[in-house]
Order: C-alpha cells, then structure tokens, then sequence
C-alpha cells in the first residue's frame, strides 16, 4: 500500500468518524435524540436484536424473500427474454407493450400482490421475482438483440444448426448481460421485499422498521436501515466479484444497465 | 408489417375478453375483478372527483420532488466531481449510495413529517437526487481534459469554458439521467403513498386492496400505468430523442 493510498484511506475513515461523532452530538446535546437518535443507541439496539433473538430470525426472513425472489425472477426475465429472442416477428409484436409495461412502476402492485397471496411469504417473493425478472429480461433482450445478428448468421453460414446457435452464441451473451444487469436488480430486489414487508408482515428487516416507526422509534428503524444496508453492500461486493470473474474485458457493460430506483 | 399490427391489436384484446370471461366462471372477481367493473368504477371515480383529486396529488409530489431532487444532485455532483482530489476521497461513499437500497429510509421521514404528502416528497427527493448525482458525476468525468486545457490556453473565459466544453459533455448524461428519474419519481410518488398516504393514486390501490375492493385496486393500477406511460412519452422520450439527435449530429 502506498503513502497515497493510506492518506486517502485515512480521509475516507476521518468523514465517517466527523459524520458519526457530529450526529452523537447533536443528540447529545443539541436535539432531542428522540428525533435523531444516536450511533451509541443504534450499536445498542443492534446488541439487544441480537441477544433476545429478534435479529437472526428477521435477517433470516428478509434474506429468504430477497434470495428466492432474486433466483426466480432471474431465471424467468433471462429464459423469455431468450425465448423472445428467437423470433424476430414475437419480439417484433411484443415490444411496444414491454415498453409499456416497464413504464409502470411494478412497487406500486404491492397491494394486490398481498391481496392475492396472503401475508407471509408468498407476495413478497412474488414482488421480489417480478421486479428482478422485469431488469434481467430488459438486459438480456436489450444486450442480446444488439450483439447477436452478426454472429449467428456466420454460425448458419457455417452450417451451425438452431441448438448449436443456442448453445454457443445466445446462452453465454444472455449471461453475460444477467451479470452485468446484476448490480440493478439486488438493489432493487432488496427494496421489493422491504416494501413488501413495510405494507403488511409479520417478520424481517422491513417489519422491524416499520414497527419502529409506528412506535415513533428513530433508534428502531436506523438500526434495522444498517442491517438492510450492510446485506446490500455484501450482495454488491459479491456482484463485483463476480464481475471481475466472469466478465473481465467487458467494462463497456458493466454500470451501462438500468439504475435502481 | 400489416400482420405485426393485426397481432399487436390482438393481445389487448384477447386479454380483456379472457379477463372478462375467465374472472368470473373461476370465482376470481373477488381477487381481480372485470374489465368492466373496473371501467364502471374509473368512471364514477371521474365523476366523484376523486380521480383528479388522487392523480393531482401523485403528479404534483413526483414532478416537485423531481424538481428538487434533480438540482440538488446536479448542484452536489458537479461539485464532488469538479476536484479531483475531492472525488477521489468521496468515491466509495458514492459507490456505496448507489447500491444502497434507499426506499428503507422512509420510516424514517413517516416519523419526521407525519403521514401524508411532505413525507412522500422527500422521498421522492431523495431517490432521484441520487440517480442525478451519479449521473452527472458520469459527464462531468466524460469532459475531456485535453480540450479543456487547449480551450483555456486560447484564453476562454470562465463562462466561455462552461458553455463551450463543460455544458456539451454534461448535457447528455443530464438528459439520460432524466430518462431515469422520470419513472423512479412516479414510484417513489405512488410508493411514498401506499406506505403512508393521505391521498394520490397509491393511497387508491392500498386502501381498495385493504377492503377487498378489487375494482378499485385495478382501476388506481390502470390510472398508474396511464400516468407512467404518459410521464416517458412526455419527458423521458423527448430527453432521449434529443440524446439520439445530439448524437447523430
């Protein structure tokens, strides 16, 4: 590590210790910390959560409808993307009501989501999925409707068949463009289960803060937005892992896909 | 072309009438109503006043916060990028702001502002504020230094380099960069009011859905999809065409 780059880290540590020590203080001493709160009362919260057991089962529940979500909703935008994809006339016919669809804010079917599949579990993965799948088909169709033609008509040039095209050409770029859309949706599909269990639950991170919140809980509802945060931090640390991994020379797509809302 | 038409004119169609038909042979309605009631009920809505009533809310708090929030995070990005050094130390919080998933914050302006508008403008605010920044981060890191220096050296004035080198790297990802808030607004508009609304079209949705209304719900969902698709055609479409335009050129 260089000089540089131990002041330049030192810089960083010292803004967050300021912003830190500032909010301290003005709870201390300046604002009653019952609209602040305090860094001292979050750390202790986040210590109770985990002594008497609220913790674990609610990082549980949150990370269960984020993960299942997220494994659904992939899977499906990136396969009918593909499927799309194979017919220039389908995809041709279906565009403009993509368009459309995109136009509409998917949170804002939340409630008939609950309406429809209950309390617990089922909407918030439902939303989760839906919201995933609506980033990863936009990618893949996006990504693989602008880079393909050239390739696939040299493979039937060269006698390549339907499947070998499938196999060679449209499965590893469709991949590619999952990765790449990857950064969006997490993002995205933490807020859909957040969102999900802000309106009606029972359990999870979601559920906390909401409770917090109707109990007028500033310390509550900051201590659950951490826990919140630092699961999208270790999501984003693992998509950049995996972007250096799988998509090394293609910095072009990296960051170029639909942002978070 | 013909035949691409006809089959685009039949996918509404044929989902309406299977909408209409299948709802209430499999004792769905309940759950998704019909085409027609929804219908019935977006016309007595109009009539009530209540509709206008509901989209003016979900209008104003989208396009005031956009407003906000856009000349805030255009304001802060041009500052945090115009020094390198500052950039430098403020990159990871940037990086870190954009994955950060941000509609969690907003208990938190439930308990500041109480339920209902103010609360819902902040977080508007807030979402796009962000989306802003990063963006104009983006084009003011698109400026090429070479042409910078070379236009200073020809003794360009301050406001001669805004306008020469500055404004035309930074005008297209301000432009892409309304292209996205436009939608996220709308959300976080509608969001803001089914978590804690007093009025607007997500109030609509939430309250029908908590009373088993489903007509009522369809009809806040059709209402929030008309608002979303006039909201792209009207602005986000423009920015881009212009983008395309500028580009071309």
């Amino acid at each position: 590590m260089t000089l540089e780059r131990v002041r330049l880290i030192s810089i960083r540590l010292a803004i967050v210790g300021v912003v830190l020590g500032a909010w301290e203080l003005v709870g201390r001493f300046w604002v009653d910390p019952f609209w602040t709160s305090m860094p001292s009362r979050v750390a202790g919260r986040l210590f109770d959560w985990s002594q008497d057991g609220t913790l674990g089962p609610a990082i549980q529940t949150t990370a269960t409808e984020i993960l299942l979500g997220l494994a659904v909703g992939i899977s499906a935008g990136g396969l009918i993307a593909i499927a799309l994809g194979q017919s220039k006339m389908l995809s041709t016919v279906v565009r403009p009501y993509v368009i459309v669809m995109y136009a509409i804010p998917q949170l804002a079917l939340a409630p008939l989501y609950i309406l429809w599949f209950g309390l617990f579990l089922t909407p918030k993965v439902v939303l989760v999925a839906v919201m995933s799948a609506f980033f990863t088909f936009f990618n893949v169709y996006e990504g693989v409707r602008s880079t393909e033609d050239r390739i696939v008509a040299e493979m039937q040039l060269l006698g390549a068949s339907r499947l070998q095209v499938l196999r060679w050409v449209v499965l590893p770029s469709a991949a590619v463009f999952i990765i790449a859309s990857l950064r969006q949706t997490i993002p995205n599909g933490i807020q859909a289960a957040i969102v999900g269990e802000f309106i009606v639950s029972v359990q999870g991170l979601g559920y906390l803060a909401h409770q917090a919140s109707v109990v007028l809980d500033l310390t509550g509802i900051f201590a659950a937005v951490v826990v919140v945060a630092a699961i999208g931090l270790i999501l984003d640390q693992l998509v950049s892992l995996g972007e250096r991994m799988w998509l090394r020379g293609r910095a072009d797509l990296v960051r170029t896909a639909a942002l978070p809302a | 072309m013909l035949k691409v038409r006809l089959l685009q004119a039949a996918i509404p169609v044929a989902l309406l009438v299977a909408w209409q038909t299948l709802a209430p042979a499999r004792e769905l309605e309940v759950f998704v109503s019909t085409p027609e009631d929804v219908g019935r009920r977006l016309v007595e809505l109009g009539r009530s006043g209540e509709l206008w009533t509901y989209a003016g809310t979900t209008v104003r708090t989208a396009l005031l916060g956009l407003a906000i929030g856009s000349l805030l995070g255009i304001t802060v990005g041009i500052v945090l990028a115009s020094s390198q050094r500052i950039f430098r130390v403020v990159n990871p919080f940037v990086a870190a702001a954009y994955s950060f998933p941000r509609i969690i914050l907003f208990p938190l302006f439930l308990v500041w502002f109480g339920p209902g508008e103010k609360a819902g403008l902040f977080l508007v605010a807030l979402i796009t504020f962000f989306l802003m920044m990063v963006n104009t981060i983006a084009g003011m890191k698109s400026i090429d230094t070479e042409r910078f220096t070379t236009v200073r050296l020809l003794g360009a004035s301050r406001l001669q380099l805004v306008r020469v080198v500055m404004l035309p790297s930074l005008l297209p990802f301000i432009l892409s960069g309304i292209g996205m808030t436009v939608p996220a607004a709308f959300l976080g508009a509608i969001v803001g009011e089914i978590l804690g609304g007093r009025s607007g079209v997500g109030y609509l949705i939430e309250r029908s859905a908590g009373q088993f209304d489903s007509a009522g719900m369809m009809a806040g969902v059709v209402v929030v999809g008309f608002m979303g698709a006039v909201a792209t055609l009207c602005i986000a479409r423009p920015a881009e065409k212009y983008l395309e335009r500028m580009g071309a050129r």
